[in-house]
């Protein structure tokens, strides 16, 4: 008791910074300048720079012919009407199904997770460490690979599915090559892929809520829902949100998924804004249209994350009271 | 009796809930594992077993012996262990100074930090096509350990600076009173107390051009500098180069190390990835 007491005026003398000139303390701190230099460095040329470049470029016309020619000129903010505008409905298409790929799945992302993550911790259950393991292998594995193996594994002819389906005397699906159904399969890969993170979090969170205050409910006679509802609820979230935030920009900008199982295919049917981009950029080789929607889908981006953050802040605040 | 009943039946639920869960994870992994243990060479098939009928390790010895495959394999690795080792080391010194020195600039250093990854990342591809270019460094390893070394800068040292901050400042003071220099204080006694914190975000550096499809196929026109990402991909994209076995093998190459070290360090990934995550 005594040190801890000890300790605490020492850190707020530590803290409050001594009257010094700025020349000084520069000087003082050389080495701290030394240090942070390369990577500052490395960052500002290799990947800042570039950015504000490609933002500098969205106002541009630039594309593989006005630069062959030399006629890149400024065209102000044509390119964002362009996108947003009635011109180019198709980037307006794109944006309103990257929203619903990413309320879908990151509504089964949370809910499977927490669902598994509740089962999994019953006190009574036995197995729990082989059902854990099991359940978030589909996260251990690089999405990369998986999304390849799903892929293959939806091939008509000769792929898993069709083969049992087959077996089963169903007759095929066109699993990837039906515009409706592609959206769904990949939406399946996605969840699949999504799910064991959200249990992960949420097992963490559920382990470190004390059993008594469940044994107390008991007592008082509460039925499971509303123990769920007023205990385990309550008590997740503050670990729940973060982990929403990040599995909602995670899902918003996913590219290997669409990517890898559709292509954006059949025609244009699955594209979502970042595999749209990278198909701008890689088919049509329009570098401006490229930066331009890059610079929205971030737009949007820091607009999620700031209500988020809100949310989460006013959330934080409501369980100090 | 009735409440013991009853509670037996719902763990009974939860076991079976449980089960179907784990298959449906377990599919994809078990089928490129059998297809990959499989020594069919016809697709077609008319029963599916859950193993193999004729084990086979043809498929390894196949993929492990395929030229271009071992030229992937080794570009994969030089890529990403230069992109770990090169990220790690400027991370560190940047965040241990972030920590532990207080010089003017520092806030809006690390703020900038933060700022940064909120700009859109992807408008710097063509910028960074040019500047390769002009570097005249296209189809070089050191191009991509640059590029993939900054996009991961800002997470590393927010990740690394969170961890510095928790090793007591008492240790250093203790050093200093025994004559330690600034530069002894860092090697020989932040760096071993931080071995777990670089060992996770090591992790994710590496992971990222492991897996990183986008920008190898963008800045990567020379076939020998392929990525097992693209060279898998190709392979994925048309069945008739080779089987389905040999991919499968290669799936599993590429992807059991990163599996064995997710899955032995789960906890502390998934506790770095939330906090990292959400303070940048």
């Amino acid at each position: 008791m005594i040190s801890q007491q000890n300790q605490r005026p020492e850190k707020t003398t530590n803290t409050t910074p001594k009257r010094q000139g700025l020349l000084d303390k520069i000087k003082k701190n050389k080495i701290a300048y030394l240090y942070v230099l390369p990577a500052m460095l490395v960052v500002l040329m290799i990947s800042l720079g570039p950015i504000l470049y490609g933002i500098g470029l969205s106002f541009f016309n630039a594309n593989l012919y006005t630069m062959g020619q030399g006629t890149v000129k400024f065209v102000g903010l044509r390119n964002y009407f362009r996108a947003i505008g009635s011109m180019d409905a198709e980037f307006l298409i794109v944006l309103f199904r990257t929203f619903i790929w990413t309320i879908v799945n990151v509504f089964f992302h949370v809910s499977i997770g927490l669902i598994i993550a509740i089962a999994l911790n019953r006190p009574k259950l036995r197995g729990k460490g082989i059902y854990r393991t099991l359940v978030i292998l589909p996260w251990a594995v690089p999405q990369f690979v998986t999304a390849l193996v799903w892929k293959m594994m939806y091939n008509e002819q000769f792929g898993f599915f069709n083969q049992i389906l087959e077996m089963m005397g169903i007759p095929a699906v066109s699993w990837t090559s039906h515009a409706g159904m592609a959206f769904v399969s990949a939406i399946i890969v996605n969840i699949w892929l999504g799910f064991p993170f959200m249990t992960m979090v949420a097992t963490g969170a559920l382990q470190s809520i004390p059993r008594d205050y469940y044994e107390a409910a008991d007592i008082d006679g509460a039925s499971g829902w509303q123990k769920f509802k007023n205990i385990t609820i309550p008590l997740l979230k503050p670990a729940m949100l973060p982990a929403t935030i990040l599995g909602t920009i995670w899902t918003f900008t996913n590219f290997n998924v669409i990517y890898l199982i559709t292509g954006g295919g059949p025609g244009k049917a699955t594209e979502i804004v970042s595999t749209y981009q990278f198909n701008i950029l890689t088919q049509q080789n329009a570098y401006s249209m490229a930066a331009t929607y890059s610079v929205i889908v971030s737009i949007i981006l820091i607009i999620i994350t700031a209500i988020n953050m809100r949310v989460t802040k006013a959330l934080s605040q409501e369980g100090v009271e | 009796m009735n409440y013991r009943l009853k509670e037996k039946m719902s763990y009974f639920l939860t076991h079976l809930f449980m089960i179907t869960a784990c298959l449906i994870t377990l599919i994809p992994i078990w089928w490129v594992l059998h297809t990959a243990f499989d020594n069919r060479t016809s697709m077609v098939s008319t029963e599916i077993t859950l193993f193999p009928k004729n084990p086979t390790l043809d498929n390894f010895i196949e993929v492990l012996t395929h030229p271009s495959f071992l030229t992937w394999l080794r570009n994969s690795f030089i890529f990403s262990a230069g992109t770990t080792i090169f990220c790690l080391a400027l991370a560190t010194l940047a965040a241990y100074a972030f920590s532990r020195f207080n010089f003017p600039g520092k806030r809006a250093g690390l703020v900038s930090f933060v700022v940064y990854m909120m700009l859109p990342a992807t408008a710097s591809l063509v910028p960074q096509l040019m500047l390769i270019k002009v570097l005249g460094i296209k189809n070089t390893y050191i191009s991509l350990i640059l590029i993939w070394s900054a996009a991961n800068m800002a997470f590393a040292v927010w990740n690394l600076k969170g961890y510095f901050d928790t090793i007591p400042k008492s240790i250093e003071e203790a050093a200093i009173v025994d004559g330690a220099s600034k530069l002894q204080i860092f090697t020989l006694i932040m760096l071993p107390l931080a071995k777990p914190a670089l060992a996770i975000t090591a992790i994710f550096i590496f992971t990222v051009p492991w897996t990183d499809y986008v920008t190898s196929y963008l800045f990567l026109t020379d076939g020998s500098m392929y990525t097992l990402a693209q060279g898998l991909f190709g392979w994925a994209a048309d069945f008739r180069t080779v089987s389905w076995g040999v991919f499968s093998a290669g799936s599993i190459i590429m992807a059991l190390p990163l599996t064995i070290i997710y899955l032995a360090f789960q906890k502390y990934i998934v506790s770095g990835l939330t906090v990292g995550g959400v303070k940048g």
